[in-house]
C-alpha cells in the first residue's frame, strides 16, 4: 500500500512540475534563454491609448540577464535604447550626455512598461506558488501566483496561467500591491526558435489591455527570433555613448 | 462752554470706571491691530508669491477645457502654435497688459547618470523670471524671500545651454551640490559615473538628464545643466520641482505647444474688464482664469480664507467685548448720574442735548482709548518685527519670519466702527434714562 502511495506521489509530481520549473520553462518561450550565446528578435509595439495610436519597432538583443532594445522605427526616434543590466534599466538617446536610470515599472508606450519590452525573467524576479488548475479557451492550464522578490521588478504580483500542453504562458493578470488587477496580458506562440537543432515555441504576440478600460490596448508583436552571439560589451552602459 | 469741552471735563468723574472702560477699548483695539497686521501681511505675501514668484500672473489663458484636461491629454488640451499667435494678437490690443509669458508644465524623471527621481517641471521665459524677481511688489512684500539658494538665475545663461534650476530637495537627492558656475569656464568633463557612490560622483559635474513621455506618447529625454537651486517655499514641492526655459521643456515633450499663457496687468484692479475683453476677442478658443480663482490658486484661496476668517472672528469678539464694556459702563454711569441728568433737564436742556452730551463724553473716552490702543499696537508690532520670530505655518518650507504690517485704511474703518458702536451703546443707555420727568430724576429715587 505504501509503495502504491509513493508511486502515485511520484507520478503526480511528474505530471505537475513545480511552480519554479514552470516559470523557467515559460520564460524560455519569452526570450530568457541563459544557456544560449545570445538571442535577437524584433518587437513591434502598437498602442491604442484613449483613441491615440502609436507604433514603435524595437530590435531586441538578449544575453543572459542583459538585454538591449533599440528603436528602429519611427526614424525620429532611431537610436533610442533601453538597456537592461539584470534588474537595472537605462534609457539613452543620441545627443544625451549620460544615460538615464529608469524603472521597469515606468510606462514605456501605452500599456507596456519598460520591463515588458525585452526578455522575461519571471523565474528570477518572482516567487511562484501553485494556485490550482484552470481552463482558458479550452486549453488546460496551471494557474500560478507570482509575488515579486524585490521592489525593482516590473509588477508586484502576477496571476499567471501556464499551458499544460507545452508549458508556455498563455495569460497574465498584473496586480497591484493590494491585489487588484490593473492590466491583463494574453500571449500567442506563432514563432519557433531553433535551439541546438531543436525547435521550441517562441512568443509571437503579447497583447496587454487596461483592466479598467479594455479599449486601451498595446500589442507587442515578436518577429524573427533567432539565436545570435552577442558580446558582453554590447550591454555595458558606458558603451551606449560611444 | 461748548458741549465737547463739557463732555471732556465730565470724563474726570468716575475716573476708575472710565479708565477700566478705556483700557478695554485700548487693549481690544491693539489686539485688532495685531490681527489685522498679521492678516494683511500674510495675504499680500501669498498674493505676491502666487502672482509673481510662481508666475501665475493675473490671468492665465488655457486652451478650451485646458485647465482640467491638460494633465490627461496634454497634446489636445494645450495651446497650439496658431492658438498662441491668436492669443498674443489679442493681448497686443489690450493697453492694460503689462507683460505675458508662454508656460509649459509636465513631469518625468531626472537622473544624474546613476539614480533618477520624479520631477514636476514648470517652463517659463527666463527674462520674465528676472523681471518677476525685481518686481516692486516682490520687493515690497517679500523682501527677504530667498528664491535662489545657490547658483544663478536662468536668465544668465543662453537657452541653447539647456539651463535648469533644481529645487533644494531634488538637488540634494541627485548630489548636484555644485552648480554650472562652480566649474571652470571650459566646463566639467561629463563622464558616466561610477554608480557605487552616485552622489559623490554626481557632484563632479552639473549635468542631469530629464526623461519624460513625449506628448505624442513615446519616451523622450533631454540634457539639462544645473545652474542653480531654488526653494518653492512649499514643503510638498520642494523636493520634486524643476524650473527650466519653456524651449527646453518643449524639446523634452517634443512639442511646440504650451500649457498656458500667463498675463500680468498694469492695474490689477481692472482684471475683470481685461478678462471680459480678452474673452470676447478669443471667444471659445481659450479659457481664461483669474489668479484668485480657487481652482487655479487653491493654496492662495485656502490660506487667505482661513486668515480672513480668523481675523474676522477675532475682530468680532473684540468689538463685542468693547461694545458690551461701554454699554455696561455707560449704563452704570448714567444710573449714578440720574440726578445730574435731572438737573440738566430742569435747567432747560432738551433730551436730545443731554443725549448728545453723554454720547460726546463716550466719544472722547473712545478717541483717547483708541489713540492709546494704536500706540500700544504699534509698539507691539515694532517689538514683534524687531524680534525676527521664525514660525512654521503648515506646508511652508523653511518657515516664515513673523512680520506684521498694518493696513492703515482698513484699520481706520475698524476704529470708526468702534466709535459707532460706542456711540450706539451710550445712546441706548442714556435714552432709557431720559424717559422719567426731571422731578423724578432729581429726587434720586429712581433705579
Amino acid at each position: 500500500m505504501m509503495l502504491l502511495t509513493l508511486l502515485l506521489t511520484i507520478t503526480a509530481q511528474a505530471a505537475n512540475p513545480s511552480p519554479e520549473a514552470l516559470l523557467i520553462a515559460s520564460d524560455r518561450a519569452r526570450g530568457a534563454a541563459s544557456s544560449l550565446s545570445g538571442l535577437s528578435w524584433t518587437s513591434e509595439v502598437n498602442s491604442v491609448e484613449n483613441g491615440d495610436a502609436l507604433k514603435v519597432i524595437y530590435a531586441v538583443k538578449v544575453l543572459g540577464n542583459d538585454a538591449l532594445a533599440s528603436v528602429m522605427d519611427p526614424p525620429r526616434q532611431k537610436g533610442e535604447v533601453v538597456l537592461f543590466n539584470d534588474r537595472t534599466l537605462w534609457f539613452f538617446k543620441p545627443g544625451l550626455k549620460k544615460p538615464v536610470n529608469i524603472s521597469p515599472r515606468q510606462k514605456l508606450i501605452g500599456q507596456a512598461a519598460n520591463g515588458d519590452i525585452a526578455s522575461t525573467q519571471y523565474a528570477r524576479d518572482y516567487v511562484a506558488t501553485a494556485a490550482g488548475d484552470d481552463t482558458l479557451n479550452g486549453q488546460k492550464t496551471w494557474k500560478l501566483m507570482l509575488k515579486a522578490k524585490a521592489k525593482n521588478v516590473t509588477y508586484d504580483q502576477i496571476r499567471y496561467w501556464v499551458s499544460k500542453s507545452n508549458q508556455v504562458a498563455v495569460k497574465a493578470e498584473f496586480l497591484t500591491l493590494s491585489g487588484e488587477t490593473f492590466k491583463v496580458a494574453e500571449f500567442k506562440y506563432g514563432n519557433d526558435l531553433s535551439v541546438k537543432g531543436k525547435k521550441v515555441p517562441f512568443v509571437s504576440e503579447m497583447r496587454i489591455h487596461d483592466a479598467n478600460n479594455p479599449k486601451n490596448v498595446t500589442t507587442l508583436t515578436y518577429k524573427s527570433p533567432h539565436e545570435e552571439a552577442h558580446s558582453k560589451g554590447l550591454f555595458n552602459v558606458n558603451s551606449l555613448m560611444k | 462752554m461748548s458741549f465737547w469741552l463739557l463732555a471732556l471735563r465730565n470724563l474726570g468723574r468716575n475716573r476708575k470706571r472710565n479708565l477700566a472702560t478705556g483700557s478695554a477699548i485700548a487693549f481690544g483695539f491693539a489686539g485688532i491691530l495685531l490681527l489685522a497686521g498679521y492678516s494683511y501681511r500674510g495675504t499680500n505675501y501669498i498674493r505676491t508669491y502666487t502672482v509673481y514668484v510662481i508666475h501665475t500672473g493675473h490671468l492665465a489663458i488655457f486652451a478650451p477645457n485646458g485647465f482640467e484636461q491638460f494633465p490627461y491629454k496634454p497634446a489636445k488640451f494645450s495651446l497650439s502654435k496658431d492658438a498662441q499667435d491668436k492669443v498674443i494678437a489679442a493681448l497686443a490690443t489690450e493697453p492694460e497688459v503689462e507683460r505675458f509669458e508662454k508656460q509649459i508644465r509636465g513631469q518625468g524623471l531626472v537622473g544624474n547618470g546613476c539614480i533618477s527621481f520624479p520631477f514636476v517641471a514648470q517652463g517659463f521665459d527666463p527674462a520674465i523670471d528676472r523681471e518677476m524677481r525685481l518686481h516692486p511688489q516682490v520687493k515690497e512684500w517679500m523682501p527677504s524671500f530667498q528664491y535662489l539658494l545657490s547658483g544663478s538665475g536662468l536668465w544668465d545663461f543662453p537657452e541653447s545651454m539647456s539651463p535648469i534650476l533644481l529645487s533644494k530637495g531634488l538637488s540634494l537627492s541627485l548630489g548636484k551640490v555644485k552648480m554650472h558656475g562652480d566649474f571652470p569656464p571650459s566646463g566639467a568633463l561629463i563622464t558616466v559615473p561610477d554608480c557605487a557612490n552616485p552622489r559623490e560622483q554626481a557632484a563632479k559635474d552639473a549635468n542631469v538628464q530629464l526623461l519624460s513621455g513625449a506628448w505624442a506618447g513615446n519616451v523622450s529625454a533631454a540634457d539639462g545643466e544645473v545652474v542653480g537651486t531654488f526653494t518653492t517655499g512649499v514643503q510638498e514641492t520642494d523636493s520634486s520641482s524643476i524650473m527650466a526655459p519653456t524651449s527646453l521643456l518643449q524639446k523634452l515633450f517634443d512639442t511646440d505647444h504650451v500649457t498656458e499663457i500667463a498675463v500680468w496687468l498694469k492695474h490689477p484692479e481692472k482684471i475683470a474688464e481685461v478678462r471680459a475683453s480678452l474673452q470676447a476677442k478669443l471667444g471659445n478658443e481659450a479659457e481664461i482664469l483669474r489668479w484668485d480663482e480657487e481652482r487655479l490658486s487653491p493654496f492662495y484661496v485656502g490660506t487667505v480664507d482661513f486668515l480672513h476668517t480668523l481675523v474676522l472672528a477675532g475682530a468680532l469678539v473684540m468689538s463685542a467685548i468693547i461694545a458690551l464694556s461701554v454699554l455696561n459702563s455707560a449704563t452704570m454711569t448714567i444710573l449714578e448720574r440720574s440726578q445730574e441728568i435731572g438737573m440738566y433737564r430742569s435747567m432747560g436742556f432738551r433730551r436730545s442735548q443731554v443725549r448728545i452730551l453723554y454720547v460726546q463724553e463716550s466719544l472722547w473716552l473712545s478717541i483717547l482709548a483708541l489713540g492709546a490702543g494704536t500706540a500700544l499696537g504699534l509698539a507691539a508690532i515694532r517689538l514683534i518685527n524687531d524680534a525676527q520670530i521664525l514660525y512654521h505655518p503648515p506646508g511652508v518650507s523653511g518657515g516664515l519670519t513673523l512680520v506684521l504690517i498694518l493696513p492703515w485704511v482698513q484699520t481706520a474703518w475698524v476704529a470708526l466702527l468702534i466709535l459707532f458702536l460706542v456711540c450706539l451703546a451710550t445712546y441706548f443707555a442714556v435714552t432709557n434714562r431720559l424717559r422719567p420727568t426731571p422731578a423724578d430724576l432729581l429726587g434720586g429715587t429712581l433705579r
